[in-house]
């Protein structure tokens, strides 16, 4: 992935371009909001992430994402701040921002989030995309493992792309019941446990983790 | 005392006692000039008497002396009474022979006349003013009577005229300044309800309520204070957030640099404790500082603790499985009334301490229990317990019973502070399951 990382702490940027470069991904580094935005207007690159600190030199990373988001931009946005009030977060996903990460945090879970990012930039789109052994096609809704049709029916693969778009997170029941069935719609007690069974059988035992009370997790290999 | 009421007592006391004032002035001034007009009168009365008692014949004035009980004058004014409207002047003539002591007539007392001029004299119960005659020559003298109540009765019904129209206006008055006062002094009170119904974080100016000068004068300055310390609290706020941002991206980078080495380095691991700890006092002690703001702006409302608590577990799940923990939420409750923020803070510091004192594998339970009495949230975890003995002193600020794990002990001194401010019972207890570690108990009773 090609990522633009909006930071205005040195030591922590470079840290940041080695450890996301090790990964594979391209990154841009600029320390102003100035920059970040002549660099997503004049460069001929396409960014696939912006990774934006909030308290830059040169005004709030918050009104240069409003900006962004303004004129038509939608590119996928992780705020990486200092700021943890719950009033920094809601503004900061209140002003378009698609995830949120205060700092210290371990590169590992800001590997995880973009990634995460990515695959819901994609799963918005109708194209194929893969996590792992794992291929999902949102246009035709359905999906394979190790190229074996997994033959899905509609709510199992919905289940199954809400659970890998945020693979290696915990996913709430609430949140996955929501995905599956509209509002006003009448949820059966145990309608989430029965699916979550169907898809174990097709996908392996330990491909979906229970945290019981509160939501699975999907724990494929990617 | 309210000021509304100081201005009613004070205007009105000062109005009444104005008016009683003049009263008395009326009174006094009125008597003086009353009795110069009688007495200008008595006099004209005393000159038609000495005129009349100068001209008598010397014989006359023998037949008089002889005559005086029996009642018989010519010429001489009797005792007259003057019709004035609506009140009666009276008057009398008394005459009195020096030589023979004899007094014409004789009901009226008998003070020997001396001496020529006016005197008071009490007769009938009434007070009377008198006028004395005495003429050369002439053995009979005179003393003119007029009735003092007379005096008194005129005065009177002038005062009684005056009184009611001043009473009228005085009622008038009091109804007008009543509403006169209302209406200047309900700004004040529109002040007052609006700034007692905000909250502590309200610090938005007031508008102007009232074109009175006063009023505008005490808004525009409560305004001023109110800008002021709105400076003043964004500035502390700001520094709170300052601090944080100086020391999380130094942390941050460092956090990561740290991790570039290799584990097997000499003294890696323990740098990254030190990191990690030090992370987590910058938490607390933000989490701290804000905490003291939300508790003075606090607001109750009803909490569904299933959902509060299955997306307080969602997001914290993945750190402590990351952990090699495992954590699960059982059993279920209602809503309580508290407030989401504050009691996430509790139940996440409860949640971080039970994943930091319990081994690597064992499992965290949150277990929700309801009844008809109480409400109950309880977090367990498998580590080590703290001894009943220590458990208040854990309570405390900056205690730690384990100083090799990371964290500045603030935990549960916030959890306390909030539990208290959210009236919630929370104790620190040995499970109740049979199994060893520790319990935090919260209850809310119903």
């Amino acid at each position: 992935m090609r990522i633009l990382m909006v930071e205005d702490d040195q030591a922590l940027a470079e840290v940041l371009v080695r450890g996301l470069q090790k990964a594979g991904d391209v990154v841009d580094w600029v320390s102003r909001g100035q920059q970040a935005w002549t660099a997503l207007h004049t460069s001929t690159e396409h960014f696939d992430l912006l990774v934006l600190d909030l308290g830059l030199p040169d005004g709030d990373g918050l009104s240069l994402l409003r900006k962004l988001r303004n004129e038509g931009n939608t590119m996928p946005t992780l705020i990486l701040t200092a700021r943890d009030a719950l009033e920094d977060r809601v503004s900061g996903l209140d002003a378009g921002a698609d995830d949120y990460l205060v700092k210290p945090f371990e590169l590992a879970e800001l590997q995880a989030r973009l990634r995460a990012l990515g695959r819901r930039q994609r799963g918005k789109s109708s194209e194929e995309w893969r996590l792992g052994p794992l291929r999902l096609d949102p246009g035709q809704l359905r999906a394979w493992l190790s190229d074996a049709d997994l033959q899905l029916n509609r709510r199992e693969f919905m289940l199954l792309r809400a659970l890998a778009e945020r693979s290696g997170q915990v996913i709430t029941r609430s949140r996955l019941e929501e995905q599956l069935y509209g509002w006003g719609e009448e949820v059966e007690s145990n309608t989430l446990e029965v699916h979550i069974h169907h898809l174990r059988k097709k996908l392996g035992k330990d491909a979906i983790r229970t945290v019981r009370g509160v939501g699975y997790r999907l724990e494929l290999a990617e | 005392m309210s000021l509304r009421r100081i201005l009613l007592v004070t205007v009105l006391s000062l109005v009444a006692i104005g008016q009683i004032t003049s009263f008395v002035w009326i009174y006094s001034e009125g008597q003086e000039e009353m009795e110069e007009v009688l007495d200008s009168d008595l006099l004209s009365q005393a000159g038609w008497t000495s005129l009349w008692l100068k001209n008598l014949p010397a014989e006359d004035t023998e037949k008089i002396a002889k005559n005086l009980t029996e009642r018989q004058f010519e010429g001489l004014p009797a005792d007259w009474v003057m019709d004035q409207g609506y009140h009666l002047v009276s008057s009398r003539l008394q005459l009195w022979d020096a030589k023979l002591q004899r007094w014409w007539p004789e009901d009226l007392p008998q003070d020997p006349i001396e001496k020529a001029g006016f005197g008071w004299h009490d007769y009938g119960g009434l007070r009377w003013r008198t006028f004395d005659l005495v003429l050369e020559d002439v053995p009979i003298r005179a003393r003119l009577w007029q009735s003092l109540d007379v005096r008194d009765v005129a005065l009177e019904e002038t005062l009684e005229a005056m009184l009611v129209p001043n009473l009228t206006v005085l009622v008038l008055l009091l109804f007008i300044l009543g509403i006169v006062i209302h209406r200047g002094l309900s700004p004040l009170a529109m002040l007052a309800q609006r700034m007692s119904r905000r909250t502590a974080d309200d610090l938005d100016t007031i508008p102007t309520l009232s074109r009175t000068q006063e009023i505008q004068q005490l808004t525009q300055s409560l305004n001023d204070w109110i800008l002021r310390l709105n400076d003043t609290l964004q500035r502390e706020r700001g520094f709170a957030s300052d601090v944080a941002h100086e020391l999380r991206s130094p942390l941050a980078a460092l956090q990561l640099q740290l991790d570039e080495f290799s584990a097997d380095q000499p003294g890696i691991s323990q740098a990254r404790n030190s990191v990690r700890r030090l992370a987590r006092v910058v938490d607390q002690l933000l989490s701290l500082a804000r905490l003291e703001h939300r508790l003075a702006t606090l607001r109750m409302q009803p909490v569904a603790l299933d959902a509060l608590l299955e997306d307080l577990l969602g997001e914290m799940a993945d750190q402590v499985l990351a952990k090699g923990k495992e954590i699960e939420l059982i059993g279920q409750a209602g809503e309580v009334q508290s407030e989401p923020i504050l009691l996430s803070v509790v139940l996440r510091n409860l949640l971080e301490n039970a994943s930091k004192y319990s081994d690597a594998g064992s499992l965290i339970e949150v277990e929700l229990r309801e009844s008809d009495s109480e409400v109950l949230c309880l977090v367990r975890d498998r580590g080590a317990g703290i001894p009943a003995a220590r458990r208040s002193e854990v309570q405390q600020r900056f205690v730690r019973l384990d100083t090799g794990r990371d964290g500045a002990g603030l935990g549960l001194a916030i959890v306390g502070r909030i539990c208290d401010a959210l009236h919630i019972d929370w104790q620190l207890q040995d499970r109740d399951d049979g199994q060893s570690g520790l319990q935090v108990c919260l209850r809310w009773p119903r």
